[in-house]
């Protein structure tokens, strides 16, 4: 064991180089917390934190008494999760499969590309391009309506919002998300692969037994991180269409205290609400990490 | 000058006007009854209104509250008041236009501090966050000498009190006469300056006439349909006779709520419920609660179902809205009076074009219209704590000096600059340069600025369009019963119950939820903070 002194000499280039990012850090991930206190306060801009008066728990009525809005927004909000964890999450890892398995090494490459480049699109451009293809009056509507075609409706209808919504989600970022996993897939060990076709296995064998259990450390690692922030279901993309549908589609906790705390002036109930979000989210993470050791994984931390 | 104020002394002030309950209110839900003290001094008396002119209107005032229409800009202008000597001012506003540039290099606002002899240092931040920024700066203590307030801010009396001068003494009844453009601002916008029965600043007044249904007038005609229905079976025939789905023509751009809710009888804006208390003998009604509302629900259900609103009407911005209405592909948009002008801009290469506003009938053809009058002002200009009188008479010189009205030579100076540097004649019309353009983005006008006028340089017959609309819906506006009335549950705690409320009504009107879902919705809303928000008013009857 190494005393103090020593590691400091060692690793002072390093810690000091980590310095800024561990400012930016205290400044505005973790000062910012203590905002948290005024979900315990009938909270007036006008009067501050400071001066704003305590009322205990008051305004996690919503949440105790279970409010039929707050209510109706927790359900939408896990719904869209489980949607977003069940299906959106495996996709990135069949396409980078595919992508894995292209041969011409250019097809790949162009194709990687075209995949990448909707993610670099804001949500305010995705939504516009949305409503512009399938709109009640864009392109395709249109074109049916001057075909005398019967037309047919994708956005403003309240029961495929959450499909509508999962699918930009697909669209926009599973060419990103690939990244990460044809990276792990690139360090399969070519030796074992060689020797399972070497055994006579076929291709679906070589998947199950080698290439996934390769790259399950990445995406149980990921899953994990994936559960942690899973309640925050893309609030720019829900609140930019939230007046096509109205809430009773689309309010998820995160337009709850978008539409609560910002737009009410309702800074408290709002607060106490996205506390809770955060605790369910550590919780969530936690749990699975857990998960994840009992399965003899290492997960984000190690025991 | 610069008076010392800590939030400290708000709360002491809050205390000791009353509010300590609402303050120390700790989660016993104790009935906390705001009660200002409203009955203390009486009934203020609003400034004399006396009205100035630099220039003959070619459309006439008249009647009450409708704007002067200005054909051409006179081409010679005498000053309306002396210039205001003494130490600079400095102001804190808002503007809704980009930044001006700075005072170095700005001929306009050089030419404005020379003319109106008094230095103005000006402060001002965008509209969408100035609540925050005088929030911050009250709250920081170092006020400058002028602040715009706008809104209704929570302990919106206690914290004038505070922080600012009443300036009853110096406006009140003809005491503005020392103050002649002060004293040509309308009376109802004085109104919304009063809290407690003190006058607490100069309000920026706006025109009556509010939100209009504006109407693409000549395809209307290419149609052949009268620009004025006479009743809601009048009103749906026109809207599908403006509708063609296959050539992706459709009446609205969005759902006309408000005129549907007019036909019923009620008035109103909605989302965000402002001019929704009616009043009757000192009993306040929300007027969410009549089954007027509810008919006009069941109205809007239907006309949206017809198929006459724009398809992708939901959740489309004002921008595509009104996109929509000049490219034809909708005859109308809806949207306040001040845009009005705007539009002669941006459809400078439609055909014909010529926009005119529709008023609402009522719904079986007989009886009296009634209209949503707009708000009485933009904001109200209050100064800062002080006890110098000479102090205070010089800022309202400036506040007047600001005032003066249009064909003065302040005027042209305030809106237009110097002649040659930031704008040129086209004819008598006054037309800004390029450079003057970005100069005059300086928000003066978003302190003090005369009554509004009509005034299209080049344009008569929008000039024209403007003040008949004026002068058939000015006299329908009902008067919002709550005009000089606060109600502090209503300032702190409704936006949000307001905000849910909202949301029940988008549904219906999109057809997701049943008309009975009202209901249940309105009486929470009454529950939670309506009657409260009733009861307060009506106090103060």
């Amino acid at each position: 064991m190494r005393s103090l002194r020593d590691r400091w000499r060692r690793d002072r280039v390093l810690l000091l180089l980590a310095l800024p990012g561990v400012t930016v850090l205290l400044l505005f991930h973790y000062l910012p917390l203590g905002g948290n206190v005024i979900a315990f306060q009938d909270f007036q801009p006008f009067l501050g934190i400071w001066h704003s008066p305590y009322v205990g728990l008051d305004n996690f009525e919503p949440v105790l008494t279970g409010d039929p809005v707050f209510l109706n927004a927790l359900v939408n909000t896990l719904i869209i999760t489980l949607i977003q964890v069940v299906f959106v999450f495996p996709l990135p890892i069949c396409l980078a499969l595919i992508l894995n398995a292209t041969v011409s090494e250019r097809l790949k490459r162009l194709s990687q590309s075209i995949l990448y480049m909707p993610h670099f699109l804001s949500w305010v451009i995705v939504v516009a391009l949305f409503q512009q293809m399938f709109g009640n009056g864009g392109m395709l509507n249109a074109w049916l309506r001057s075909a005398d075609l019967s037309t047919f409706s994708v956005v403003g209808v309240p029961e495929l919002f959450k499909l509508m919504i999962t699918s930009q989600v697909i669209w926009k970022d599973t060419g990103w998300s690939t990244i990460i996993f044809l990276a792990a897939l690139s360090r399969v060990d070519p030796a074992q692969m060689e020797a399972a076709v070497v055994d006579g296995a076929s291709a679906a064998r070589r998947l199950w037994h080698v290439t996934l259990p390769a790259i399950r450390p990445v995406i149980v690692l990921l899953l994990i991180l994936r559960l942690g922030d899973s309640l925050s279901v893309g609030f720019e993309q829900i609140i930019l269409q939230q007046a096509q549908v109205g809430a009773g589609a689309s309010e998820v906790l995160d337009t709850y205290v978008y539409n609560h705390g910002i737009v009410g002036g309702d800074w408290g109930t709002a607060a106490a609400v996205g506390l809770i979000k955060g605790m369910v989210g550590v919780a969530l993470v936690l749990g699975a990490n857990r998960l994840a050791h009992a399965l003899g994984e290492q997960g984000v931390y190690a025991k | 000058m610069a008076p010392t104020f800590s939030r400290r002394r708000v709360l002491a002030l809050g205390a000791a006007t009353g509010l300590a309950p609402l303050l120390g209110a700790c989660g016993d839900g104790s009935p906390s009854s705001p009660n200002s003290s409203n009955s203390s001094t009486g009934p203020v008396k609003l400034p004399t209104y006396k009205p100035v002119t630099a220039a003959t209107p070619d459309l006439a005032a008249e009647p009450a509250g409708v704007s002067p229409g200005y054909f051409t800009y006179p081409a010679s202008s005498s000053a309306a008041s002396q210039p205001v000597r003494g130490e600079a001012v400095t102001a804190l506003t808002y503007t809704y236009d980009p930044i001006a540039p700075a005072l170095g290099s700005n001929p306009y606002w050089q030419n404005l501090n020379s003319k109106l002899g008094t230095e103005l240092k000006l402060t001002y931040v965008a509209s969408t966050d100035y609540k925050s920024k005088v929030a911050t700066t009250i709250a920081g203590g170092d006020l400058p000498d002028m602040v715009a307030i706008q809104g209704v801010v929570q302990q919106m009396p206690a914290m004038l009190k505070a922080a600012f001068t009443d300036l009853t003494e110096y406006l009140s009844g003809d005491a503005v006469l020392a103050y002649p453009n002060l004293a040509a601002l309308p009376t109802d916008a004085w109104r919304s300056t009063v809290y407690d029965q003190r006058i607490w600043g100069v309000p920026v007044p706006r025109a009556r006439i509010g939100t209009v249904l504006y109407t693409r007038a000549d395809l209307l005609d290419k149609a052949g349909l009268s620009l004025q229905p006479e009743s809601w079976a009048e009103f749906k025939e026109m809207a599908a006779a403006l509708t063609d789905e296959r050539a992706g023509r459709w009446a609205f751009g969005q759902i006309p709520f408000t005129t549907i809710l007019e036909m019923n009888g009620i008035t109103g804006n909605w989302p965000g419920g402002a001019g929704v208390w009616q009043a009757e003998g000192g009993v306040f009604t929300h007027s969410g609660t009549t089954p007027q509302f509810t008919q006009a629900l069941a109205d809007t259900v239907e006309l949206v179902k017809s198929g006459v609103v724009h398809p992708d009407h939901a959740g489309a911005p004002n921008t595509k809205r009104n996109a929509w209405m000049l490219a034809g592909t909708t005859s109308f948009t809806i949207g306040g009076y001040a845009g009005w002008g705007k539009f002669y801009g941006q459809a400078k290469d439609v055909p014909g074009f010529r926009l005119t506003g529709m008023l609402s009938p009522t719904r079986d053809g007989k009886g009296t219209r009634v209209r949503t009058p707009g708000p009485t002002l933009s904001s109200f200009t209050a100064v800062a704590k002080t006890d110098n009188a000479e102090r205070i008479k010089q800022i309202l010189k400036v506040l007047d000096w600001l005032c003066a009205p249009f064909g003065s030579s302040e005027y042209l100076a305030l809106r237009y600059g110097v002649e040659g540097q930031t704008f040129t004649r086209d004819g008598s019309d006054p037309a800004l340069t390029e450079a003057g353009r970005s100069q005059v983005f300086l928000p003066v006008r978003y302190l003090a600025e005369a009554s509004p006028v009509i005034y299209e340089p080049g344009n008569r017959q929008a000039v024209q369009d403007q003040h008949d609309h004026q002068v058939a819906g000015v006299p329908l506006a009902v008067a919002d019963p709550t005009l000089g009335r606060y109600s502090e549950t209503a300032a702190s705690k409704a936006a949000s119950e307001q905000q849910e409320l909202d949301a029940v009504l988008l549904e219906i009107q999109l057809g997701n939820k049943p008309v009975s879902a009202w209901q249940p919705a309105i009486q929470k809303f009454m529950d939670r903070v309506g009657d409260k928000i009733k009861a307060e008013y009506e106090e103060q009857s």
